[in-house]
């Protein structure tokens, strides 16, 4: 009855709204924290009068003075309805809408986007939130572990070291497996670095080659979509953000004290490394001159140890960034600024990073037919230190004598023993002294338009125009050992050099589409892309050396002043060399998308690019693709079942083709020349030399495009309502005529040559979990979860080879890389180790411990020949692998060690809140990865290294000398004195890869931990200034569980050559930083 | 639709066009060989590869050719087959890292040479240029042809069968090749060289003339080279012997003809001052108007740079004028007294047997005599550069590689075998080359009949080439390699101290019997003034006041070291007698014995490198004994 009233009321109140107006005032609150929304719809039901909440989520609309139904929305929230009558002011809360929270709404696939109820291939997306609680510098951090498939891995610890980003493992052998990246629809190379990770608003990677494919040749490697936050419409809103934080060395190499270092020398000058004792007494004495007389070696065992990686190494290196944004608009115009200016210590000595990033969007609606967005984006950067890879630096702080004066081992020692070089520089002059700078200046716009001449058609234009310039400067001085070793004296006469070099690159793309989007019928709709595309790199390079500067020169007078340069007599600077280089890419492409009912989604797809890199004949490459998906839980079978958990079901079925072209230069298809003065010069008289031209690459005409060919199958399922959501993939990726630059037979003139040969298959399954685990009122835990296995074959290679070697090159002897047919990529290949000669590996009655005479007992294996160098008790012992009659261990006997692929890996991350109160912990994980430690080899070998410390682990090695000093010559007392000893000698010869190196680098990585507090906004809604403050504090790389004993698991320092991974040789150590931050919204 | 569209807009020229992008830094085909200049580059390109310290500039110049009677490089009591010195004493393997740097530079410059030798003669101005471009375009293909055969003789004489191709890698059906026969490679070089010669100017007609670029005369001496090579003996694959070929003949007359138009032409002739050749390698100075350098490497700047004087050549230790360089490579104690001792100007020229330095004095650049087996090759000196003391590293050296000295002797060499007689007697030509060395002295005589010339050819040879890369080659091609190991192995026990006064094998007194045990040079050295080699040796001061020509000559007159000298080993140096048996690691030593790992029909030739036996994946075959 009442109801009725109710009605009839309203009935007639609806009958005066023409008369009689009135005005509503209220406020919009989230009903569970109370929090005031801004910008929320409010509606009369059925007008189309209509308002939005202001910045203090207030409204004003005008309604029958009778009253009116209001349809209150907002993004995120459960729409609502709400009658007024009579009151004056209303209070409307809004209900968290759970579903919508939980799910990225629309995916931007390439070109467009589409909800992703509709999407039918496999792509990981993570927004603004997931990213906001990682105050890192880099986006590439902040992505590390989030997505299935997606493996980031930061190689080395230094500021501004490249990370790489791998989509389901990379297909290619020897080529860039790095993703391409689009950010606004424009493509950009080196995205991770110039974008600042608040400025993103979402990334959706493209994992299945159907979805890139769109993109063509360049999406082979996955593509990885960055949407920057556009301006709101609305008032101006401010933010501030600066957090300051502290890195720390996180693991150090522990190597001998001073006296054991003595020891060790000791044993070096008395024992020769063919077995027998040096009886020479030049070079028993050098001993006694650089160390003092034996009897005075104790004195070593009160030294102070100098812990050179904690000089280096060992400080908080303090990391400081702000970022201040700003954005806004009208209703045809947004707009975004912001700027962040990071400024970050390395923890090595000398070394850091100052980087300033500016950008600057604008969207405007010309038209209702016209709109128009622009991009601006500036970044600066300064990366300076000279690192650790190519210089010696990790080298001379594990290497150089553990205490500080005495002697110094800086220069050339003529009395060195086995070689002419010592090699070391002090540390820390070497760090303090040397500098490299790196400079990049990069400038980043685009345009685009989009015309839509009727609703269901979108013309649209986009065109990027990207310029960067960089600069390069370094400065060996005297104390770096390549200046003043004698082995380089003739090419620096002991005195300074620097070396310079820019370089330009300009890019521009142009992409224009057509979107012709319509329904058909009742059920049927239809979305059909054609497009057209150029890429165009342009680069240019300038590069000189200096030498002969005045040995008291600093590096800014060189840099300041070169003409102070002045070469010897004789000699000549270097010329300096400039290079041209440049690609073009031209493209057409179409995708035609059918759903029917949203239940059935079909996508085909077509590209064809066009390549500056291949000859005529073989310049386009065709590569279509197809997507389907099926949302299960559309069908009325599966509606009748009535299963409330199962809130969707899509199964997603693709296949796709994908090319790539990333080889190293233009013109690889045809025999070019290139000048030279060193490749191809010539002193045709004799008072000059002549720069002649070489062909530098073996020509291939037959080069054409390597194809990728992908299926992929997948799974998405959300449950109750959308608070857990599961999506499961499993692909299988092969690639085709690999562009793998190959080792060609020496009599062509070349080592190698580029060539389509072998192919790759990648086979995995991805699985990412994400749950609302809690969601109450005052308490909230958010999880997912993502675990990806990939396991990677070569297929096949060139020629129906099954294998080759490969060497790592980083200083090792011989190969060590094994590239088999049906074995993943990353074989380590060597010696399998087994610990040492005993006393009982002898025959004693041949064998004399006095005269240093050494035989072996019949079938025990004799290393002498790969180690190069005698066979005595305490050396290295290997395994013999192949059977031949003298037991000699040859390199035949090499063997796979283990791979650098993980089994699986992945990432857990876990956000709660309880009231203003915010954290999360993030853990990744890889497990089955070996790491080859060739730190430990390298610092575990004294080959021409005379004088130079080792690693701590050889304390405890086998010994021919007692304490006193003085050889031991009688077997039992040799055994007695060696009961304990763990390890054998440090090896003499070049050092060679041994089982003993390979590591298990399975790790759990504490990667973030952050704290937050957020203050509430009633209290500062006071301040009328300030609409929310955030204080944070975060810790990453908090810890690693491992098994491996080198700095960082995942160091992989050989990496230009993609066949080489995972070998951790002088990287720059990683580091554990905290962070403390303040975010503010005005 | 979409391809229809696409290919539509494709057929565009414009789109052909911006796919067309080439770097303008680098140079194509077209452009290169369409321009003299460019084609000069390219020429200059394959120059290259003669030069720096995988090719003539190091390993070929220092190293690879010891192991003969005249200059070694011992090796280390550990002996260690990847060594420097595993070369010289014939005793390495194929892992040795020097073996595959030569090889891949050789085939660089082999490659580099079939470009030039495709794309010359087939460029447009070879065939339509103006007649300078043409004769410019001609002599560019011809010098392309000449160190083509200069890079695969090379390689044949170190390797034999080595895989040959003569066309540019890009062309070639299958990279991977086969041994080739040495005897068809050499044939088809000898036949690309009388192309060449026709093609490329004697030296005085090039404008632009310097030595260090092929001309017709050192084409020819080449070919002459080449030809006696391909006549001569070599180990073979298929029989595992030293063999020559049964038409032998046929090369000795090649090489025969060519000589002899290089005599008649007069366009080289011999400097009348031995020492000049050597000094003109070292400088931009020339001391050479006679051109008797035809060809040489020229090294340069550190960057192309030659390892000469730097690491062999006289040694200089701690010399404030010089620094410290040198004393690589050694002579062996019997190549000292194979010369003429009182007439052959050119013994003190090839061999230093003192030091320049510091000595006890104090005296800064004096010559302080070494012992008998340190003697270095006095054809090379940093003080003949222009390096001063405090520079270290590499000079700049240039290595020859045929002067016209050669030539004569080829000369005599192939008439002597051909009985026959051109613009010169064999005699009279072998007596040129003589009459630089003795001066006013009277000549030797030398038997006219075959053998007994060839043997004196052989020695003249010795004497004349000493540390200049030839004489392992010629004793190999002579098939004399192991008698005059062999020999040279006796006579340094003969030279020993102690050794029997009558050679008990031959019956024939012992030439060395009496030479010195020790000798004593002054304490304080004599000045190095950097003056004529024969001045700077003869002025050396022993005890007794008396000159190397006594003190090297005569028994030791005193018992211990008299007051103001130094004792330096002399006999005692290569061994000692005891009882009728030989202590000596120099000779006998199975680690740092001379050419220790020396075996007949074995070692003749170097193994394949690992790497390249791996590339070629079987299709090459590795030497025998390897």
């Amino acid at each position: 009855m009442k109801k009725i009233l109710l009605q009839a009321l309203l009935l007639f109140l609806c009958g005066t709204v023409w008369a009689q107006t009135r005005v509503l005032t209220g406020n919009v609150l989230d009903a569970k924290d109370k929090s005031t929304i801004v910008g929320a719809t409010v509606q009369i039901k059925g007008t189309t009068t209509a308002t939005s909440t202001d910045a203090n989520g207030l409204f004003k609309i005008t309604i029958p003075t009778a009253g009116a139904t209001l349809v209150v929305k907002f993004i995120g929230y459960t729409q609502t309805e709400i009658t007024v009558t009579s009151q004056k002011t209303i209070s409307v809360k809004l209900e968290n809408d759970t579903r919508v929270l939980n799910e990225v709404n629309v995916v931007n696939i390439g070109y467009t986007s589409v909800s992703r109820e509709k999407l039918a291939g496999a792509v990981s997306s993570i927004g603004a939130k997931d990213l906001k609680d990682f105050p890192v510098s880099t986006v590439a951090e902040a992505l590390a572990g989030k997505l299935a498939g997606v493996q980031v891995k930061t190689s080395e610890g230094a500021p501004g070291a490249d990370i790489q980003i791998v989509v389901r493992g990379g297909g290619s052998l020897t080529q860039d497996n790095s993703p391409l990246y689009i950010v606004d629809g424009v493509p950009l190379d080196n995205a991770l670095s110039i974008i600042s990770p608040s400025e993103i608003q979402a990334i959706d990677v493209l994992k299945d080659v159907a979805s890139t494919a769109i993109y063509g040749a360049r999406g082979a490697n996955g593509v990885v979509i960055i949407t920057t936050k556009s301006g709101k419409k609305g008032r101006t809103v401010v933010q501030f953000d600066a957090y300051m934080g502290a890195r720390q060395i996180s693991t150090e190499l522990a190597v001998l004290k001073p006296y054991d270092f003595v020891n060790y020398q000791y044993e070096l000058t008395h024992l020769h490394y063919n077995e027998y004792l040096v009886t020479d007494t030049l070079i028993l004495n050098s001993f006694t001159n650089t160390f003092g007389p034996t009897s005075d070696l104790n004195i070593y065992k009160s030294f102070p140890a100098v812990d050179w990686q904690d000089k280096i190494f060992g400080r908080n290196a303090i990391a400081k960034t702000q970022n201040l944004s700003v954005n806004g608009g009208t209703d045809n115009t947004t707009y975004n600024f912001s700027v962040n200016n990071t400024d970050e210590q390395g923890i090595m000595l000398n070394s850091g990073l100052k980087r300033t990033l500016a950008t600057f969007r604008f969207d405007n609606k010309i038209s209702d037919k016209l709109r128009l967005a622009l991009n601006v984006r500036y970044s600066r950067q300064t990366v300076y230190g000279v690192g650790t890879s190519s210089t010696g630096n990790l080298k001379y702080t594990i290497r150089y004598q553990p205490y500080q004066g005495v002697i110094s081992f800086e220069e050339y020692d003529p009395n060195a023993i086995f070689d002419n070089t010592i090699n070391l520089s002090n540390p820390l002059t070497a760090a303090l002294s040397d500098t490299k700078y790196s400079y990049s200046n990069n400038l980043i716009t685009s345009a685009q338009i989009s015309y839509n001449p009727w609703k269901r058609l979108t013309i649209r234009s986009i065109a990027g125009y990207t310029v960067g310039d960089s600069k390069g400067q370094s400065f060996s001085g005297v104390s770096n050992v390549s200046v003043t070793s004698a082995n380089s004296a003739s090419q620096y006469a002991s005195q300074p050099f620097i070396s310079l070099s820019t370089g330009n690159t300009i890019a521009i793309n142009n992409s224009n589409t057509i979107d012709y989007n319509t329904p058909i019928g009742k059920y049927h709709t239809l979305d059909v892309i054609l497009g057209q595309e150029i890429n165009q790199n342009d680069g240019n390079t300038f590069n000189q050396t200096i030498k002969y500067f005045p040995s008291a020169v600093t590096a800014d007078q060189a840099f300041a002043n070169v003409q102070q340069a002045n070469p010897p007599a004789g000699a000549i600077q270097p010329s300096p060399t400039t290079d041209v280089s440049g690609d073009r890419l031209f493209s057409f492409f179409g995708r035609i998308m059918y759903s029917y009912k949203s239940k059935y989604n079909l996508n085909l797809l077509m590209r064809r690019d066009g390549s500056t890199k291949f000859s005529e004949e073989n310049r386009w490459g065709n590569f279509p693709s197809a997507q389907f998906a099926w949302r299960v839980t559309e069908e009325p079978f599966m509606k009748n079942l009535k299963l409330n958990w199962l809130t969707n079901l899509k199964v997603r079925a693709s296949y796709g083709t994908a090319g790539n072209n990333r080889v190293s230069s233009d013109r690889l298809y045809q025999t070019t020349f290139t000048t030279s003065a060193t490749a191809a010069g010539y002193a045709a008289s004799d008072a000059s030399q002549t720069s002649g031209v070489y062909s530098a690459n073996l020509a291939n005409p037959n080069l054409k495009w390597e194809t990728t060919i992908s299926k992929d199958l997948g799974l998405d399922i959300d449950f109750f309502g959308g608070r857990v959501t599961l999506a499961l993939d499993g692909y299988i990726n092969r690639t085709n005529d690999l562009l793998l630059q190959t080792n060609v037979p020496q009599q062509t003139g070349y080592t190698t040559q580029y060539q389509n040969i072998g192919a790759t298959q990648n086979k995995g399954l991805e699985l990412q979990l994400s749950a609302t685990v809690i969601n109450n009122k005052k308490f909230s835990w958010n999880t997912s979860f993502n675990i990806s296995t990939n396991k990677n074959t070569i297929v096949a290679l060139q020629g129906g080879v099954d294998g080759y070697l490969v060497s790592s090159g980083w200083g090792q002897n011989g190969e060590d890389f094994k590239v088999q047919v049906g074995q993943p990529v990353g074989q380590y290949y060597g010696y399998v180790a087994d610990g040492f000669y005993t006393v009982d590996d002898f025959d004693k009655t041949k064998s004399n411990l006095a005269g240093s005479v050494f035989v072996l007992k019949p079938g025990i294996t004799n290393s002498s020949v790969v180690l190069n160098q005698g066979i005595g008790p305490g050396v290295l012992k290997l395994k013999k692998t192949t059977t031949t009659a003298d037991s000699v261990i040859r390199t035949a006997d090499r063997t796979v060690l283990g791979n650098v692929q993980p089994k699986f890996y992945g990432g857990w991350n876990n956000q709660f809140s309880y009231l203003g109160f915010d954290m999360s912990v993030f853990v990744n994980f890889s497990y089955g990865n070996k790491t080859y430690n060739a730190n430990k080899v390298a610092y575990g070998n004294v080959y021409q290294a005379n004088g130079n410390n080792i690693l701590a682990t050889y304390a405890d090695r086998f010994r021919r000398f007692d304490d006193a000093g003085n050889i031991i010559t009688d077997w039992d007392q040799l055994a007695t004195f060696n009961a304990n000893a763990k390890i054998y000698a440090p090896t003499r010869g070049q050092p060679i890869l041994t089982s003993d190196a390979i590591e298990d680098a399975s790790f759990l990585r504490i990667t973030n931990v952050t704290l937050g507090y957020t203050i509430a906004n009633n209290w500062l809604k006071k301040t009328n200034f300030i609409s929310r403050i955030r204080i944070y504090a975060t810790a990453n790389n908090l810890y690693t569980f491992t098994k491996y004993t080198g700095y960082d698991p995942e160091a992989s320092t050989r990496r230009s050559n993609p066949l080489t991974p995972g070998v951790d040789y002088n990287a720059y150590p990683r580091n554990r930083y905290f962070v403390g931050g303040i975010n503010v919204t005005f | 639709m979409i391809i229809m569209m696409t290919l539509a807009v494709c057929s565009l020229p414009s789109c052909k066009k911006y796919l067309d992008f080439q770097s303008p830094s680098k140079l194509n085909v077209d452009q290169t060989f369409g321009d003299v200049n460019n084609t000069n580059s390219q020429v200059i390109g394959i120059y290259t590869e003669l030069a720096g310290s995988n090719a003539y500039g190091n390993q070929l110049s220092v190293y690879w050719h010891l192991g003969a009677d005249e200059f070694t490089y011992q090796g280390s009591t550990n002996y260690d087959f990847g060594a420097a010195y595993a070369i010289p004493n014939y005793g390495t393997v194929s892992s040795n890292t020097s073996l595959y740097s030569v090889f891949v530079q050789l085939y660089n410059g082999i490659e580099r040479a079939n470009i030039a030798c495709k794309y010359i003669p087939l460029s447009n101005l070879y065939t339509n240029g103006s007649a300078t471009q043409k004769a410019q375009m001609q002599r560019y293909y011809g010098e392309a042809l000449a160190l083509r055969a200069q890079f695969y003789y090379e390689a044949i004489r170190n390797w034999g069968d080595v895989p040959a191709t003569f066309i540019p890698a890009a062309d070639l059906p299958s990279q991977f090749l086969k041994n080739s026969n040495r005897d068809d490679t050499y044939d088809r070089l000898i036949a690309d060289l009388k192309i060449a010669e026709d093609l490329v100017p004697w030296r005085d007609a090039l404008p632009d003339y310097v030595d260090f670029r092929f001309t017709k005369g050192a084409i020819k001496a080449l070919r002459a080279r080449l030809a006696l090579a391909r006549g001569g003996y070599s180990l073979r694959t298929d029989s595992h012997q030293m063999e020559r070929r049964a038409d032998y003949q046929t090369y000795y007359k090649i090489a025969f003809d060519e000589t002899n138009e290089i005599i008649v032409s007069g366009k080289h002739g011999l400097n009348p001052n031995y020492e000049n050749i050597f000094k003109s390698l070292h400088t931009p100075t020339r001391f050479d108007d006679a051109h008797e350098l035809m060809f040489e490497v020229a090294m340069w700047g550190q960057i192309n740079d030659s390892n000469l004087a730097s690491a062999n050549g006289i040694k200089y230790a701690n010399s404030p004028s010089w620094g410290t360089a040198g004393g690589r490579q050694q002579a062996l104690p019997t190549y000292y007294y194979e010369f003429d001792p009182t007439k052959d100007i050119r013994r003190d020229v090839t061999l230093a047997s003192y030091i320049v330095g510091v000595d006890a004095s104090g005296s800064i650049n004096t010559k302080m005599p070494q012992t008998a087996i340190n003697i270095t090759c006095g054809k090379f000196r940093k003080s003949w550069t222009g390096f001063n003391g405090t520079v270290t590293g590499t000079y700049g050296v240039n290595w020859p590689i045929i002067r016209y000295a050669d030539v004569l002797l080829m000369y005599a060499e192939a008439a002597n075998e051909l009985g026959t007689s051109g613009s010169l007697t064999p005699l009279a030509a072998l007596q040129l080359v003589q009459k630089r060395a003795y001066g006013a002295n009277t000549l030797p005589v030398t038997p006219t009949d075959h053998d007994g010339f060839f043997t004196a050819l052989v020695h003249e040879r010795l004497l004349e080439f000493g540390g200049e890369g030839i004489r392992k080659y010629d004793l190999i091609r002579w098939n004399l390699l192991a008698k005059t190991i062999a020999d040279t192995r006796a006579k340094l026990a003969l030279f020993a101290f102690g050794a029997p006064a009558v050679d008990p094998v031959t019956g024939t007194p012992n030439p060395y019997n009496n030479y010195p045990q020790y000798v004593y040079p002054l304490s304080v050295g004599s000045p190095f003034s950097n003056g004529d080699s024969n001045t700077e040796a003869a002025t050396q001061i022993y005890y007794g006041n008396v000159g190397p020509s006594v003190a090297y000559f005569n028994p030791t007159t005193t018992s211990g070291t008299p007051a103001g000298c130094t004792q330096r080993y002399w006999r005692r140096e290569a061994g000692l007698w005891t009882a009728g048996v030989l202590t000596s690691t120099y000779i006998n030593d199975p680690g740092t014995g001379w050419v220790c790992k020396f075996e007949a029909n074995k070692k003749e030739l170097l193994p394949y490198p690992d790497n390249v036996m791996t590339e070629n994946r079987g299709g090459i075959q590795q030497n025998f004994g390897y």
